[in-house]
């Protein structure tokens, strides 16, 4: 299995390559603004600790996107291209089962999530040195939301396996995510309405933004606690399932 | 390894898709030998071999590889079988030296000397990335990963398919020399009978997912003979004696499939010797009897 999973990650460099590239560039920008706001010219203004302000609790978050977006990106079509290069066919001569075929994929899907998180903490370390403060684990905490929410694309893996064409599944997950985002936009309007009506009714006196966000950051942070605890069991449970499916899949083209 | 006559028997296969059946195909390969799997497009060569590495399900039949039943120890059959295909199932992106490495962890039996062995002989860049490989250079290359992890039974699905002839007689004296050894055994599909002319032991010919023949290449090309009458000495022949007959302007050229007997029955006429190609098209016209 070794070998399949080197293969997954060579066919990976280039997009690899480049996300770190990218990546690397972001985070020595800002960095390299957030010590301008102490030691360079926005030091001078006046401005540099609100700059700071704005844009420090923003730079980890767009670099983790950038780190863990950009890593996986490469995998996605590599399926695709396995279809095209009749590898896939190819992979039932060998003499190792759909277990292993699919773990391989999974091992090497892992393996570019989990460098994308360490590149995204790595971020956040950097940043925080930058900007003269000591690392948060309220960023490193989203980091980790962000790379639990990533496990979703697990589920491409299957998906690939079943429509061979990344349109196909680009097409299929519009089918269930049009209504699905819908329905949460939504429902995310009739919960900031609630929230909007509770916060004018506890902080009368507060101005309604002020208010608003008064009473959403608490709630922001009890949905990032318990997102926090059920992140396991979702990171567990969808690489179990999207497994189960991609084996199921593989045995299945065995027309 | 476990002991075995044949490296591939198989038992009355039967595969069912909609509007084709593989029908009830049974044939062995001798171990030690190369086997012509020959038929025209869509005779079911791909799914009896696609069938045989279990890629497809079979219906019903029994096969055995290597002595090894096919979907039981399938596993441990592929260990030691190579399949070629007939375009490179390798990445575009890979170069010689990653495929070297991937399929050094997939065959316990892989040697890095004997596939840059073969790269070498085949003037193989190991560095070059197999997107820029012309048609020949891919197939060299699948050989060249086919024949480095000791594979006593090599399975080719038309691989010789779309090569220029110099290629296509390189790959047939590698293929000479691999079966140096007695364990070595070969079933190569095309529908090019000159190769299989040249290089085959025996011969397998199916049509419409049926078996024709199957036997050594020798007694079926001293057996079957094409004879040539004129319109009146073709009326004479007897219809049980006719596998199908290309009829012209001056008369027919009638292939039979017992040549001495022929001989003495229709005493006179010309009976040339069959090639495989000649035998392909006559079965596959059989039905129709009379062809132009």
């Amino acid at each position: 299995m070794k070998g399949l999973v080197y293969r997954e990650l060579y066919l990976v460099r280039k997009p690899i390559i480049i996300t770190i590239l990218a990546y690397f560039a972001f985070v020595a920008f800002c960095s390299l603004v957030f010590i301008s706001t102490y030691a360079g010219n926005l030091a001078n203004n006046g401005e540099g600790a609100q700059t700071l302000a704005n844009f420090y609790p923003q730079a980890f978050f767009f670099a983790a996107c950038i780190a863990m977006l950009g890593m996986e990106y490469g995998h996605n079509d590599l399926i695709e291209k396995d279809y095209k290069s009749r590898w896939q066919l190819f992979s039932y001569t060998l003499p190792m089962n759909e277990k292993k075929v699919a773990a391989s994929k999974f091992i090497a899907r892992g393996l570019l999530l989990v460098g994308g998180f360490l590149l995204a903490i790595l971020g956040e370390v950097i940043l925080s040195i930058a900007a003269r403060k000591s690392v948060s684990l309220s960023h490193i905490g989203t980091i980790f939301l962000i790379f639990t929410f990533m496990t979703l694309s697990y589920s491409d893996i299957p998906l690939m396996l079943r429509f061979k064409r990344q349109s196909k599944v680009v097409g299929v997950c519009m089918l269930v995510g049009i209504p699905l985002g819908v329905g949460t936009v939504f429902a995310a309007g009739c919960v900031a309405g609630y929230l909007s009506s509770r916060a004018q009714e506890l902080y009368p006196e507060l101005e309604k933004r002020e208010a608003m966000t008064k009473v959403t950051t608490h709630f922001f942070e009890k949905l990032q606690h318990i997102t926090l605890i059920a992140a396991p069991f979702i990171l567990i449970g969808l690489v179990g399932i999207s497994y189960f499916f991609a084996v199921r899949e593989l045995r299945r083209r065995r027309y | 390894m476990n002991d075995y006559e044949n490296a591939i028997e198989i038992k009355g296969i039967t595969k069912r898709y909609d509007g084709f059946t593989l029908d009830n195909v049974s044939f062995d390969v001798p171990k030690g030998s190369i086997m012509g799997f020959i038929g025209q497009n869509g005779a079911g060569k791909t799914t009896t071999i696609n069938t045989l590495l279990n890629i497809v399900k079979k219906d019903a039949g029994e096969i055995k590889l290597l002595g090894f039943d096919h979907e039981k120890d399938e596993f441990e059959a592929k260990k030691y079988i190579a399949a070629v295909f007939d375009e490179l199932p390798f990445d575009d992106r890979l170069n010689a030296i990653a495929i070297d490495k991937i399929l050094r962890e997939i065959y316990e039996e892989w040697s890095a000397d004997t596939f840059f062995g073969y790269l070498d002989r085949f003037a193989l860049p190991r560095k070059k990335k197999f997107g820029k490989f012309s048609k020949g250079m891919k197939m060299k290359l699948q050989i060249a990963a086919a024949l480095s992890h000791n594979a006593k039974l090599l399975v080719m699905d038309e691989a010789t398919t779309g090569l220029d002839p110099v290629v296509r007689s390189e790959i047939l004296d590698i293929f000479l020399e691999y079966l140096q050894n007695e364990e070595h055994t070969i079933l190569m599909s095309s529908h090019i009978t000159s190769d299989l002319d040249k290089v085959a032991d025996s011969v397998t010919f199916i049509d419409k997912g049926k078996i024709m023949i199957s036997g050594y290449k020798d007694d079926i090309l001293d057996t079957h003979g094409v004879l040539k009458c004129t319109k009146n000495e073709y009326k004479d022949i007897d219809p049980e004696d006719i596998i199908s007959a290309r009829i012209n302007d001056f008369g027919a050229d009638v292939l039979i499939s017992d040549r001495a007997r022929c001989a003495v029955k229709y005493s006179g006429a010309v009976i040339d010797r069959a090639s495989l190609e000649d035998i392909m098209i006559y079965y596959v016209n059989r039905a129709k009897k009379e062809w132009r």
